[in-house]
C-alpha cells in the first residue's frame, strides 16, 4: 500500500502585518514553513502506515528553501520527500499549481491513497483537492477528520457545516483532511536522527516533469490587482473604579448601545 | 441561451436569496438573463427572488460528485457566461471540479463582483479569511 501526502511551505499567517496607511497586506519577509493543516495531513499519513503498514512518500512544490523545513516531517514518519521547485514562486494560479502536482504524481507512479489539506495556510482558496481530484479521474472525500481502511475500503468522517457524514470509498482515492482533525505529534531526537538518513529529491518542472512553463501561462486565468488588509480597531473602554455589580451595568448598557446584544437597557 | 447568463446555485436558501438578487442586479444593467438550479425539491417562488429561469433536476445534494456532475451538465444547457455559487463546504469542493471540466476561471471567496461587459471579465474583489 501506497500513500502520498501533500505539503505545502506555507506563508506563516500570524507574521503578515497590515500596513496602517495604505492598509496593503506586507507579505515581504514574512516567514514561511509547513503549513500547520499540512502536519495535520502528514500525521493522518502516519497513523494509516502505523495501521497498515504503508509506505509514506510526501510531494511538495514550494521554493528550494522548503528542504529545510522538511525535518520536522520526515521525524513524524514520512519516508521520502520530493519536493518540485516553483518556478512560479508561489504566484501560480490553483489550477496551474494543480497541473504541476499531477505532472508529479504521474511521474511518482501509482498511489492508493493522495491526502492533502482541505485548503493551505495562506492561499486558503480550497482548490487543489477538487482540481486534483477531477485531473487523476479519482473520488474525493474532502474535509475529513477520521480514516480507517478495510478491505481495499476507505471509510471517513467527513466534517461538514452541520453535520458528520460518513462515507466509504473504495481505493485508490483522494482524501482532503479537515481543520485540526489530526493534531501532529510530538518527535523525539531518535526520531530527528532517523530523519536525517531518508531521501529528499529535488525536480525541476522542465528538466524532469517534461513541463514546459509556457504551456502552463494560458491557464493562468487569475489576476490580483491589490490585496487589501481589513484593519480592527478596539475601543478599549475599560470599566473600573467602581463596585463589580455596578461595572457589569455598565458593562451591559454598554454592549447594548453597540448593538452587540438586544436587551431593554 | 446565449453566455450572456447568469446562472445561480446555492443548497443553502439564505444564500441563494442573496446571489439572486447580486446576479439580477448585474443582469439588468447588461441585459443578461438570470438562472437558477435547483437540486431536489423547489420549495421557494425564484422568479420573485430575481430567477427568469430555473432549472430543476432530482439530485442528492449530500453528494458532491453528484452535484458537480449536474452543474457542469446545467452550466452545458444553459450557457452561462458567469456561474455563481454560495461559498459554502458544498460550494468550495464543487466549483473548482466544475472549472476544471468547464475550462473556465475561477474566483474563490469573492465578496463583491462587477461584470464589465465590454471585456466580458467579471471584475471581483476577492476576499481572503
Amino acid at each position: 500500500m501506497k500513500i502520498l501526502a501533500l505539503i505545502k511551505y506555507s506563508m506563516d499567517v500570524a507574521e503578515i502585518k497590515v500596513d496602517p496607511a495604505s492598509k496593503e497586506l506586507r507579505m515581504s519577509g514574512v516567514p514561511e514553513k509547513i503549513g500547520n493543516i499540512d502536519k495535520n495531513v502528514v500525521e493522518a499519513a502516519v497513523r494509516l502506515k502505523e495501521t497498515s503498514g504503508a509506505s509514506v512518500q510526501a510531494l511538495c512544490l514550494g521554493p528550494q528553501t522548503a528542504r529545510d523545513s522538511f525535518k520536522d516531517v520526515l521525524a513524524m514518519g514520512v519516508d521520502e520527500i520530493f519536493l518540485v521547485a516553483d518556478p512560479f514562486a508561489g504566484a501560480a494560479d490553483g489550477r496551474v499549481a494543480v497541473c504541476i502536482l499531477e505532472a508529479a504524481i504521474r511521474k511518482l507512479g501509482s498511489f492508493d491513497l493522495i491526502l492533502c489539506g482541505f485548503a493551505s495556510d495562506d492561499g486558503y482558496t480550497y482548490q487543489v483537492a477538487p482540481r486534483l481530484a477531477e485531473r487523476l479521474d479519482l473520488p474525493l472525500v474532502s474535509y475529513a477528520r477520521r480514516l480507517s481502511l478495510n478491505d481495499g475500503q476507505l471509510q471517513a468522517d467527513r466534517n461538514l457545516e452541520d453535520n458528520l457524514q460518513t462515507v466509504a470509498v473504495s481505493l485508490p482515492a483522494l482524501v482532503s483532511i479537515a481543520e485540526e482533525a489530526f493534531p501532529p505529534r510530538r518527535t523525539t531526537l531518535m526520531d530527528a536522527i532517523k530523519a536525517k538518513k531518508k531521501p529528499v529529491n529535488i525536480w525541476q518542472m522542465e528538466a524532469d516533469l517534461g513541463l514546459p512553463r509556457a504551456n502552463l501561462e494560458p491557464y493562468s486565468s487569475f489576476a490580483a490587482s491589490s490585496q487589501i488588509g481589513v484593519v480592527v480597531l478596539r475601543k478599549q473602554n475599560i470599566f473600573k473604579g467602581k463596585p463589580a455589580a455596578e461595572l457589569a451595568d455598565q458593562l451591559i448598557d454598554a454592549l447594548i448601545q453597540e448593538n452587540v446584544v438586544k436587551g431593554a437597557a | 441561451m446565449s453566455s450572456s447568463t447568469i446562472l445561480v446555485f446555492c443548497e443553502k436558501p439564505s444564500l441563494l436569496g442573496e446571489l439572486l438578487g447580486k446576479a439580477r442586479q448585474q443582469a439588468d444593467g447588461l441585459g443578461w438573463i438570470v438562472a437558477a438550479l435547483v437540486l431536489g425539491k423547489n420549495e421557494t417562488d425564484l422568479g420573485e427572488l430575481g430567477a427568469d429561469v430555473v432549472y430543476q433536476c432530482d439530485a442528492d445534494v449530500r453528494n458532491p460528485e453528484v452535484v458537480a456532475a449536474a452543474l457542469t451538465a446545467a452550466a452545458k444547457k444553459a450557457d452561462p457566461g458567469l456561474l455563481l455559487m454560495g461559498a459554502t463546504y458544498l460550494g468550495m469542493e464543487v466549483a473548482p471540479r466544475v472549472a476544471e471540466r468547464l475550462g473556465s476561471g475561477y474566483a474563490a471567496w469573492t465578496a463583491d463582483f462587477k461584470i464589465d461587459a465590454a471585456k466580458k471579465q467579471p471584475k471581483r474583489r476577492h476576499q481572503r479569511r
